[in-house]
């Protein structure tokens, strides 16, 4: 089935100890490894309590915003297929090693039309959620803070979304949930479009606006109870929320959107129909664009449209 | 006790020792309409320091706040700590009136005294 999930997010932090206090204690993930970069950066690796390889988010110091993104494949073949794919869109493709990335197996890296790094593998090392798979409990006791499960999805800002489309699609045979696009006709202009290979309902949303740049990068929950709560502690841990919580028209999710100690946007995600390749588009135009982001205030600010990483 | 004034609209507020410009405007009461993600990360809350000097308490990213712009006077409001008393430029647009209604009583800037009993921002 080739991609299965966006399997890592590798961010920048301006400042590690405060860093680590918002993933580990407000977020509650669960830190895997620490080391220190070729380049000389303090890196933590963390993973969610339900993600059972060995990271879904590593951390590393210097600056702010998206370092790359970590796509996972069911099959070893899927890396070769995927790298003829992207070949063929003209895309330049370099291998990358075992080892690389710590505990992540071989695979290809390349640049995407948006200038984000993705990087595609197969093989990471297990460790098992946190409740296990022998007659498992519903959730560990003793989450810290949000507690969050797991790596979600990201947004990320393009110059051409339309390209990105196109390259998602034929690289990752990724399909289109919704789209925000100027008109409903074919030749429409594409601002906005949400992505996916499997039936969540979106891994990758591509926004336009600046190449290279993060919007945000989310994490699952299961409810409006638990992005109400999420809500809650980002109040007792002075976490500044950007906008939430909320519903987003678009993909019908829950959310809170909030800041990093860097300013990275992180999002709590919850709900959301099931995705399936033949459901029919969702086409959102400019004039109702504001209750597809906020489906409740239906209004957009510039902040939540033009604050990236 | 370092006081920022902003121009045109002549403003003035009363910051704590070590409060960061944004969050002690936000304090005494105005509504600043330049707000980002209020940790340094996005420049969308940088503005024009039209006098005194400011320091930054967390490292800020060279990709958001240049050593260029720093000596040509930005002021990343949501870091900046004001050392002394600043002047800043704020168009009249991206700065709410004179604080109104519930906000008039945290404006601290006409009395120093109270400052002191609102430093939990």
């Amino acid at each position: 089935m080739g991609i299965m999930r966006m399997g890592y997010a590798h961010v920048r932090v301006t400042d590690m100890t405060e860093a680590k206090d918002h993933y580990a204690n407000t977020l509650g993930l669960y830190e895997t490894h620490t080391d220190v970069s070729p380049e000389g950066n303090r890196r933590v690796f963390y993973k969610g309590w339900d993600e059972w390889d060995h990271h879904s988010v590593v951390l590393e110091e210097g600056g702010v915003g998206v370092v790359k993104y970590g796509w996972k494949v069911e099959r070893e073949s899927d890396i070769e297929d995927i790298e003829k794919k992207a070949i063929d869109f003209g895309l330049s493709v370099e291998r990358m090693s075992r080892g690389e990335n710590p505990e992540i197996g071989d695979g290809i890296r390349f640049v995407t039309p948006s200038e984000h790094v993705f990087e595609v593998y197969h093989q990471a090392t297990a460790i098992g959620t946190e409740v296990g798979t022998h007659n498992p409990e519903a959730f560990p006791r003793h989450l810290i803070g949000v507690g969050a499960p797991a790596l979600d999805h990201s947004l990320i800002t393009a110059e051409d979304v339309g390209g990105m489309q196109a390259m998602l699609a034929h690289v990752f045979d990724f399909y289109a949930t919704e789209r925000v696009q100027t008109s409903l006709d074919d030749d429409a202009h594409v601002i906005a479009t949400w992505m996916t290979s499997t039936n969540q309902v979106h891994q990758m949303a591509v926004l336009e606006g600046a190449n290279a740049k993060l919007h945000h990068f989310a994490f699952r929950l299961n409810d409006w109870n638990e992005v109400g709560r999420a809500a809650d502690l980002m109040a007792m841990d002075d976490v500044p929320i950007d906008v939430g919580p909320t519903r987003h028209g678009i993909t019908r999710g829950q959310t809170v959107y909030f800041f990093d100690p860097s300013g990275n946007r992180n999002e709590v995600f919850s709900g959301g129909y099931l995705a399936y390749p033949d459901r029919p588009v969702n086409v959102w135009t400019p004039e109702q664009l504001g209750k597809g982001v906020f489906y409740h205030a239906r209004e957009l600010n510039d902040r939540f449209t033009t604050v990236v990483t | 006790m370092p006081v920022v004034r902003i121009e045109p609209s002549g403003f003035e507020a009363q910051l704590a020792p070590g409060e960061p410009v944004l969050a002690g405007l936000a304090r005494c009461g105005f509504t600043v309409r330049k707000v980002g993600c209020r940790r340094g990360g996005c420049g969308f809350c940088k503005i024009e320091l039209l006098e005194g000097e400011v320091t930054y308490d967390h490292p800020v990213a060279d990709s958001v706040l240049g050593d260029d712009e720093r000596g040509e006077g930005a002021c990343l409001t949501c870091r900046a700590v004001p050392v002394g008393d600043i002047t800043l430029h704020l168009d009249q647009g991206d700065v709410s009136a004179a604080p109104t209604g519930l906000l008039k009583y945290l404006n601290t800037a006409a009395t120093p005294a109270a400052a002191t009993s609102s430093e939990r921002e």
